[in-house]
């Protein structure tokens, strides 16, 4: 016998394998390698061709017409004083007895600007706040009355008692609810913004000697006006004023690191579209497209618009509830050289502006009068649309992602072999390489060190038409030492360096189509080293 | 009730280190046989182990625990057999009394096709009486465990180097596992006759059998392929496992392992045959065949069979899709856990607890005696194991030689497992009727060992087998006089 062999006492070992995972497979379209770092882009596919075009969109909304017009609270004054008539009829009636009398007042409506003229106001919100102080002594029935505002077919009207002011003046606030009465305004055609109020005043005779003199005073509010409909005259009032802008974020051109590559566009086009939810007709004046990016530069300070483009004539919807779409004609395509020109700048955001009058020609004849309803809005639909025609060189992203590799991993990893396949359909070539960073953003290496970049996609080959051919296979390894995996487990962001250029380096225009595809796959091959601890 | 146990003894639960070592014994698919035993036909071991048509000199032979006390079996025997490497190459003592396992080695000595197994044979009760010179009838009860485990060298390649390691990756491979372990209980009761003037001597032993555990890898496929460009993952998988009496008290340490009811109650009932010729072609020269362990057993008790529940269904993993992730980081580990979730869904297995069938491993046994003088003779033996659907040979060449009545012995040289160099002796003691006997086909695998939580195991040879026993003996019959 040689040896006691403990086996509850078998002393860590290490299990030392080579173990290789699939990380990656993935198939990319246009679409997939776009939108993944461009949320707000859309790609669009022509459905003749298949040519590919990358659109954002933008919309540039007015006011609502609650927003347009603003209706104030509205004061006027009635009154009611018993004449000496009215005290000897009263008087000689028996206690019990009754007498009919009554006033009104005329409403002249004030909206907030004064070049607003109402016809008919359809209201969905209101009251009638009439504050009563009568010193008659004698019980009265009081009957308010609009006849112009009607709802369902029933003219407004509304009673209340005031009892007798036997100690003293009797003070008393009566509250109406006006919502969805229809109130017009014109007096029979006669006028506009005018409304009379009726008050029917029934008296019925107590003990007490009724006055000459003696008199009830009504303050008439009508408070917290909320309109659903208003017909009228609206006036020329700018609708969009010049300052109000929308901005487009390009984003693709986010991550381009400024002042790198060319890039080439050929067929860039922006389109309006109008939607005029106002019953009032409209007249653009003034559109302005520019582009903007913080500490860029751009061959044109702005894309001119074509030539009649201004001013735009926009017709009113013919009923409340519809609107009316202008789409003028397209801006740019391929001889618009100012778009393209500035496209190709690749403008981090496109900026556009525009001023739009009401009632161009003047008052609303009759028959034709203006309407909003309190939803009632005007729509710029604003689009620019970019198709993948052109080309691009030494065009260069920059990227921060947030990575970890987890803990366990890399603790027990000793070395790493990263291998990637690229089949590329796409008539680009990418050269990228990565830098591994603490929290601080410190680089603590990188994937490639001894180059700048390395290519890993190739491009397709293509024909004259600037079509693809055939799709390129490029394998790549990448080696991480053991000091390099070492560090890794510090490693909380990695930064992606990438140079794109389309292929032979941007000097050939190239299409891209919807059935393009980039087929990745990463694999690594890692030592490791496991402890064993049985 | 048969109780030979203490309660400390039979709860002992069993540790990784005991299975380990479970594990690393258990070896080639003959260790059960003991070659040496072949040319001992005067011992009533051989008539029962070896070929029943052989028979003992003495009249009466009985062979019972008393007998050789302080050991609770008359005779026992194991053997333990690797190919592919000795349990010191793997096992080692290390630094602070600390065991080592030393991988390296057992992947350097790994072959394409590797086999461990083990059998151990504790013999409760012999006995063989001679009616007269022509009729010989035997009676025997045993404890019988055996295990063998093929597999594969690309399997452990495997395991131990990982799936991108040189000649693994980009390489289709199919890791093999065979496992085979039974234990049971073995009442034969046999019987000898000579014929034609005792030239020819045939025997048959009918075998009742009981069994206590089991385990069998019915169907063990795997094919697994790593892309060498990609990485990419692809294999299936087809196995089914049929188990019994390991989950209700084996495994967990809490079996009286010497009940009664433990060895002959489980209800796993068999039955089995051994027969066996000699043919006496002169004075000089004797041939003689068995054929031995044609038996099944059918399992019904603490059954389980794990079965894929997709047989064959592949699985192919490439790596997760950046699209499917867009809006979330992930790390490598999440990329494991995707893989290791794809390979277990697919290879997910089904239980079911349905009786079986389980055959015993047959064996074929053919030898070549001569006889030199009275004192002096020599053999040549072939055993063949016939187990997962091969044969595994092994050849024994050995000289006996009985200088005194009461003592005889041999040496020999044999071929087993496809390992050299085994030299075995055989020692038997028989003054009076007592008769001490022991054997070893490689007396240095025995000799030279290290003791595993203090159990001594042969640690320096792949081959090492032991038997040893006491019988009573009465009487000489006329034909062996």
């Amino acid at each position: 016998m040689k040896e006691d062999i403990d086996l509850d006492n078998i002393g860590e070992t290490t299990w030392e394998p080579e173990l290789a995972i699939p990380l990656v497979n993935s198939s990319f379209t246009i679409k997939d390698l776009l939108l993944e770092a461009d949320k707000r882009g859309q790609v669009l596919t022509d459905p003749v061709t298949g040519l590919c075009s990358l659109v954002y969109r933008g919309q540039l909304v007015s006011p609502s017409g609650a927003q347009f017009v603003i209706l104030p609270d509205q004061n006027f004054q009635a009154e009611f004083e018993a004449s000496v008539s009215d005290a000897n009829n009263i008087n000689t009636l028996p206690t019990g007895g009754t007498y009919l009398t009554g006033t009104s007042t005329t409403l002249t409506f004030e909206p907030d600007t004064n070049i607003v003229i109402i016809d008919e106001l359809t209201l969905s919100d209101g009251d009638l706040i009439i504050d009563i102080n009568s010193n008659i002594n004698q019980d009265v029935l009081l009957t308010v009355t609009v006849p112009a505002a009607q709802k369902n077919g029933q003219v407004f009207q509304e009673s209340f008692p005031i009892p007798a002011a036997t100690g003293g003046n009797v003070s008393q606030q009566i509250r109406m609810d006006m919502s969805g009465y229809v109130i017009d305004l014109t007096q029979g055609g006669t006028t506009t913004n005018t409304v009379t109020c009726n008050y029917t005043v029934l008296i019925t005779k107590t003990s007490a000697t009724l006055q000459a003199g003696q008199r009830i005073t009504m303050d008439n509010r009508l408070q917290d006006l909320r309109f659903s409909l208003i017909r009228g005259d609206f006036g020329q009032q700018k609708l969009f004023n010049i300052d109000d802008r929308d901005t487009i974020a390009l984003s693709l051109f986010k991550n381009v690191v400024p002042d790198s590559g060319n890039f080439r566009l050929n067929q860039a086009i922006a389109n309006l579209k109008i939607e005029n939810g106002f019953g009032i007709p409209l007249r653009i004046d003034t559109l302005l497209l520019e582009p903007y990016g913080s500490g860029q530069t751009f061959p044109y300070p702005y894309i001119p618009t074509p030539q009649g483009y201004t001013p735009l004539y926009l017709a009113a919807p013919a009923a409340p509830g519809q609107i009316t779409v202008t789409t003028p004609p397209s801006i740019g395509g391929p001889n618009a050289i100012e778009l393209n020109a500035i496209i190709s700048a690749k403008p981090k955001n496109l900026v556009y502006g525009l001023e739009a009058l009401s009632n161009p020609n003047g008052p609303p004849p009759p028959g034709s009068r203006n309407f909003i309803s309190d939803t009632s809005r005007v729509r710029i639909r604003f689009e620019i649309i970019m198709p993948f025609y052109g080309s691009a060189w030494n065009f260069t992203f920059r990227d921060t992602t947030p990575f970890d590799l987890g803990s366990d991993f890399t603790e027990y990893l000793t070395s790493a072999e990263l291998r990637s396949t690229t089949t590329n359909g796409f008539p680009f070539d990418v050269e990228m390489n990565i830098d591994f960073t603490d929290s601080d953003y410190q680089v603590l290496q990188t994937l490639k060190p001894e180059t700048e970049f390395e290519r890993v996609i190739e491009s397709a080959m293509i024909n004259a038409n600037g079509d693809v051919t055939q799709p390129t296979v490029r394998n790549t390894r990448f080696l991480i030492n053991s000091n390099e995996v070492a560090q890794l487990k510090d490693v909380r962001h990695i930064i992606v360096r990438a140079k794109g250029s389309t292929t032979n380096n941007g000097v050939s225009d190239v299409k891209i189509y919807d059935h393009y595809r980039l087929d990745f796959k990463l694999g690594m091959k890692g030592n490791f080293n496991f402890p064993v601890q049985p | 009730m048969m109780n030979f146990a203490t309660e400390s003894e039979t709860k002992r639960p069993l540790t990784a280190g005991h299975i380990l070592l479970l594990l690393l014994l258990s070896c080639a698919a003959n260790a059960q046989s003991i070659l040496l035993l072949g040319p001992q036909r005067g011992l009533i071991q051989s008539h029962l182990h070896v070929n029943p048509a052989f028979t003992p000199q003495e009249q009466f032979t009985l062979s019972i625990p008393p007998l050789l006390l302080p050991f609770p079996s008359p005779g026992f025997g194991f053997s333990v057999s690797s190919n592919a490497f000795a349990l010191s190459d793997v096992i080692k003592p290390g630094a602070n009394g600390q065991t080592l396992i030393d991988t390296k080695t057992w992947l350097d000595n790994v072959r394409p096709m590797n086999t461990l197994s083990a059998a151990v044979q504790a013999d409760l009760l012999s006995a063989g009486f001679r009616l007269n010179d022509r009729h010989f009838f035997s009676l025997n009860i045993s404890n019988r465990a055996e295990i063998n485990w093929d597999y594969s060298g690309d399997m452990i390649e495997l395991l131990l180097k990982g799936n991108g390691s040189e000649g693994i990756l980009g390489e289709e491979i199919s890791p093999y596992i065979h496992l085979q372990g039974v234990h049971y209980t073995d009442i034969g009761l046999g019987y000898s006759t000579a014929l034609n003037d005792g030239r020819l001597k045939a025997g048959m032993r009918l075998r009742y059998l009981i069994g206590q555990e089991h385990v069998q890898t019915r169907k063990s496929e795997f094919n697994l392929f790593t892309d060498a460009a990609d990485f990419a993952i692809k294999g299936d998988a087809d196995i089914r496992i049929q188990t019994a009496g390991l989950h209700n008290g084996i495994l967990q340490g809490d079996r009286e392992l010497l009940s009664s009811a433990y060895l002959f109650g489980t209800g796993n009932r068999g039955g089995g045959i051994d027969a066996g010729v000699t043919y006496r072609i002169n004075d000089k020269l004797e041939l003689a065949a068995a054929v031995r362990d044609l038996g099944f057993i059918r399992w019904k008790n603490d059954v389980r069979t794990y079965s894929s529940k997709e047989p064959g269904a592949s699985v192919e993993f490439q790596g997760i899709d950046l699209i499917d992730y867009s809006d979330e980081p992930i790390t490598v580990e999440e990329v494991f856990d995707q893989l290791t979730d794809s390979l277990l869904a697919r290879f997910e297995l089904s239980e079911d607890n349905k009786a079986y069938i389980s055959m015993l491993n047959v064996k074929s046994t053919f030898s070549l005696a001569y006889s030199i003088n009275e004192k002096q003779s020599a053999c040549l033996i072939i055993n063949n194991t016939h187990y997962d659907r091969r044969i595994h040979p092994d050849i024994s060449i050995s000289y006996s030689y009985a200088p005194k009545e009461w003592l005889k012995t041999s040496v020999a040289w044999s071929y087993i497992d496809r390992t050299a160099g085994n030299i075995g002796i055989f020692l038997a003691v028989q003054p009076g009727v007592f008769q001490w006997y022991l054997c070893s086909d490689n007396v240095l695998g025995v000799f030279f060992y290290d003791r595993y939580e203090g159990i001594p195991a042969p640690a320096y040879a792949r081959h090492a087998s032991l038997r040893a026993g006491f019988n009573l003996t009465l009487g000489k019959s006329s034909s062996a006089q």
